[in-house]
């Protein structure tokens, strides 16, 4: 089933300053949103808001047309990956997997170096490593919808590769929205690309685009 | 005796709206759900079992006079803990809220299992006396 999720009217201002001003974002399920920007533009603010992490400014977030006005215990719709690490870390990758309701085999054979400590305790792991787990679980986690808040942080090219080879298997299941600096990165795997510009928001038709907008030069 | 009786109203009370709210649930959901209020309150369990010890041992020597002495002690000293927790480990609640579980619902379920472990104590301590 393909499943929309939409983000209108996204207003936030900071003693005065508008960071967000009427943003419309849209993501659709086997499709990848890629959120681009510079610091401090808002882009984490942003999916914050729409995880309903945040609930400062005003926003409409919409599933499938209908509005959701409280998103706490909606897994079902939408997880989120912070930009910081969030797994307890006297918890052990089996466990993190079984209240994830996931398949622990597939990612050791996705990821065998770090699957094989399956016993060892978060904390025992890099941040790298550390990282991927908790990336992994996030987008194999059963719901419509995944954000992502740099996700390849701290993690090896050769392990992005195989992120993104996982991103674009599980995108069959679900919509992502990632925001990255790595932007050839988000530029590899994305359908649709957005910028996030002096509190506006512009889906970018090319790379010429970001060029213009003063955001890359290629 | 009639402070007792009432913290065994309120104990009662609460595991009838647990079980009431259990029902609700799927087995597999439930297990997961106790399973994760657990771990969260695993976080602060020890500090928290040491000061109802602590207030259990002061409850014993001194008796009835002191019991709302011991309440506000525990009631303060758990005022620290979750201030302590929310500045630390704030990080954590999104573990357990792309589990589904609120940092709200996180709160209300574990301290109140707290303080059911808290009450019980003083209550075996009455008795013992």
């Amino acid at each position: 089933m393909k499943n929309t999720l939409e983000v209108d009217g996204v207003t936030l201002s900071y003693s005065g300053r508008m960071i967000l001003s009427d943003i419309y974002l849209k993501c659709e399920t086997g499709k990848i949103t890629g959120l681009l920007g510079k610091n401090g533009q808002g882009k984490s603010c942003l999916m914050k808001m729409i995880s309903g992490i945040s609930n400062t400014g005003s926003k409409s977030v919409r599933f499938n047309g209908r509005t959701v006005f409280e998103l706490t215990g909606r897994t079902d719709l939408l997880v989120y990956l912070p930009q910081f690490n969030f797994i307890p870390s006297f918890l052990t990758i089996e466990r993190v997997f079984r209240d994830f309701c996931l398949d622990i085999s597939e990612f050791k054979a996705f990821f065998p170096e770090v699957g094989s400590n399956s016993k060892m305790k978060i904390s025992e792991f890099s941040g790298g490593e550390r990282r991927l787990i908790e990336l992994y679980v996030i987008i194999k986690s059963k719901s419509q919808f995944a954000l992502l808040d740099e996700p390849f942080t701290h993690i090896s090219p050769m392990q992005i590769e195989r992120i993104k080879k996982l991103l674009i298997l599980e995108k069959e299941n679900k919509g992502f929205i990632i925001s990255d600096h790595m932007f050839r990165d988000i530029l590899d795997l994305s359908d649709s690309i957005y910028l996030l510009n002096n509190g506006k928001l512009h889906l970018t038709e090319s790379i010429a685009d970001l060029e213009i907008l003063g955001y890359a030069r290629f | 005796m009639v402070i007792c009786h009432f913290l065994s109203l309120f104990e009662v009370g609460y595991i009838n709206f647990v079980v009431l709210f259990c029902l609700k649930m799927s087995l597999a959901s439930l297990t997961r759900f106790l399973r994760l209020i657990l771990t969260f309150y695993s976080t602060y369990s020890f500090s928290s079992i040491l000061l109802s010890i602590i207030s259990a041992g002061i409850f014993w020597k001194s008796g009835m006079s002191f019991f709302v002495v011991i309440f506000w002690f525990k009631l303060l000293s758990m005022g620290f803990i979750i201030t302590y927790i929310d500045q630390y480990r704030k990080n954590e609640y999104l573990y357990y809220r792309n589990l589904g579980l609120s940092k709200s619902a996180l709160w209300i379920f574990s301290l109140v299992f707290d303080f059911i472990l808290f009450v019980s104590l003083l209550i075996g301590v009455y008795q013992l006396r």
